[in-house]
């Protein structure tokens, strides 16, 4: 006379939010409790950057198209900590849980491959945007910048800390060490975030690399933010846009292929 | 029968050996994070600087400003190695828990902090050696003063290899290296006149950086580069030799005194 019945599984139904919230919530609570690192000194290294290149090229560069040369380099080195930090939040986060082996914690939970994918990028885009306010608010301390559009202060700013955060874990995921993800960062972000305009105007660029700039999402990035607070911009707003939606479209895609076969995640 | 310690004599040049080619090895078996990404990012802050002066680029301005920068971003690589070096070493022998391998061996405090400023120095030398080296593919320049160079970058690094060793002494987790770095490190490198002629800020400021060891190291080797700089040649390194003394003292003595080493 056995009355007993094996437990049945919990019902998820079609999102599984509260696994979702779960995944996303220690992502956030990774970078908070150690906020020095992941808010302050992006700060203080933004902060580094403008007194650089103001005292360095100051007094010869003036300005930059029609604005001072400092308005001009203010929203693209808020960009840059964002992308920066976007990045380094989902990366970090995937390549330890995979070498301290932690990361069947996060593949067992009946989460599907999506959900991860959210969880790990939303995570990630927290971050930047953070950062990127963190770092608007102190720059503002020193130069005053109005804000021309906010439309394209927001869009760009979601959409780059959306790029950079699927980087980051198509990074993370095909790394095997810390010394692949650091390869990666300093051999094709950091290239790809500094050659991008941050820190000119590509309008005056010699021929050969006017058109790589013009190849670069990360151009269109920094150019789209720029035009939201300054209200001018090097390349076309609207193909900016396009080119945004649709490299992170193409990232999606590429990280649920890579998560729904399991790609060097499981055995 | 009783077995006798092995005699060390006054140096024990043995451990002093070892311990050196260990630290050296470390840095040469990670050469991509070590020597080749350092070089490689200084060569697109050249890039992005020489881009940035938009108009008056490939004027005699513009020429100026470049010149300028080369030597700030060679050493800005020498530097960053120099106290990367040390202070990974330590702090992760001391998480890692094999910092008793190093502190078991019959190796004195003064043997200790030498084989580890040596090992700092020689790797800011060589990562700063590579850059210069990959600067000259797009901005070839030749020294004024060769030797004075040499001097410059072999105590900027000597004296960053001690200020790696006194954070990773001082460091228990690695978000107190990360901080070390952010909050003192780097703003003491970056506010020394590394990128821009110091006369350029206001006099209380330039006093105030012309009293940052850094900033005499990157103007020595600045004068060796361009043949002319802020402060003459010698005083600088002056500086440099009696912040190193200071430095390796402290070193020495927490080294001896065991602070964070040993219970």
């Amino acid at each position: 006379m056995n009355t007993h019945t094996p437990p049945l599984p919990r019902d998820v139904g079609l999102v599984n939010w509260v696994g979702l919230w779960t995944l996303y919530h220690r992502e956030v609570r990774r970078f908070l409790k150690v906020y020095t690192q992941t808010i302050a000194a992006p700060v203080v290294t933004t902060l580094l950057f403008y007194a650089i290149f103001a005292l360095a090229l100051g007094g010869v560069v003036r300005r930059a198209g029609n604005v001072p040369f400092l308005e001009f380099l203010a929203p693209g080195l808020v960009m840059m900590s964002m992308a920066q930090n976007a990045f380094a939040n989902t990366s970090s986060s995937m390549v330890i849980s995979k070498v301290q082996g932690n990361i069947v914690d996060v593949l067992m939970p009946p989460l599907s491959g999506i959900e991860l994918a959210l969880g790990f990028v939303l995570g990630g885009v927290t971050r930047g945007l953070v950062v990127g306010t963190a770092t608007t608010l102190a720059i503002l301390a020193f130069v005053p910048i109005g804000i021309h559009s906010p439309f394209f202060v927001v869009y760009h700013a979601v959409m780059a800390s959306m790029m950079l955060a699927l980087l980051g874990l198509i990074g993370g995921i095909w790394a095997e060490k810390f010394d692949h993800i650091a390869a990666f960062t300093n051999f094709v972000v950091t290239p790809l975030t500094f050659l991008s305009g941050t820190f000119y105007t590509v309008d005056r660029l010699p021929e050969p690399f006017w058109w790589v700039a013009h190849a670069n999402p990360f151009f269109y990035m920094i150019d789209g933010f720029r035009y939201g607070f300054i209200g001018q911009s090097d390349g076309t707003l609207a193909v900016g846009v396009a080119v945004l939606a649709g490299t992170n479209l193409l990232l999606w895609a590429l990280l649920l292929r890579m998560i729904a076969t399991g790609y060097k995640l499981k055995a | 029968m009783t077995v006798l310690p092995r005699t060390v004599g006054s140096v024990n040049w043995i451990g002093m050996r070892t311990l050196l080619r260990r630290e050296l090895r470390r840095y040469v078996i990670d050469a991509w994070e070590t020597i080749a990404a350092p070089a490689f990012s200084a060569l697109i802050y050249f890039l992005v600087f020489a881009f940035a002066l938009g108009d008056a680029r490939g004027t005699s301005q513009g020429d100026a400003v470049l010149a300028f920068l080369l030597p700030g971003l060679v050493m800005l690589s020498i530097l960053l190695r120099a106290a990367e070096t040390t202070s990974f070493s330590l702090l992760f022998d001391k998480i890692e828990g094999v910092i008793s391998d190093i502190l078991g061996a019959p190796l004195s405090a003064a043997e200790l902090t030498a084989c580890y400023a040596l090992a700092g120095t020689a790797a800011g030398v060589v990562t700063g050696g590579v850059t210069y080296a990959a600067a000259l593919l797009i901005w070839p320049v030749a020294p004024v003063h060769p030797w004075m160079v040499v001097l410059f970058g072999g105590l900027g690094s000597l004296t960053l290899s001690l200020f790696g060793i006194l954070i990773g002494l001082w460091g228990e987790k690695w978000d107190h290296l990360a901080a070390a770095f952010a909050f003192f490190l780097m703003p003491l490198i970056f506010l020394s006149g590394l990128f821009a002629p110091v006369d350029l800020l206001p006099p209380l400021v330039a006093g105030l950086v012309r009293l940052n060891p850094i900033f005499h190291a990157i103007d020595g080797f600045r004068y060796g580069f361009l043949g002319t700089g802020d402060q003459p040649p010698l005083r600088s390194a002056a500086v440099l030799v009696g912040s190193s003394a200071v430095l390796w003292f402290a070193c020495n003595h927490l080294i001896r005194t065991g602070y964070k080493l040993r219970p």
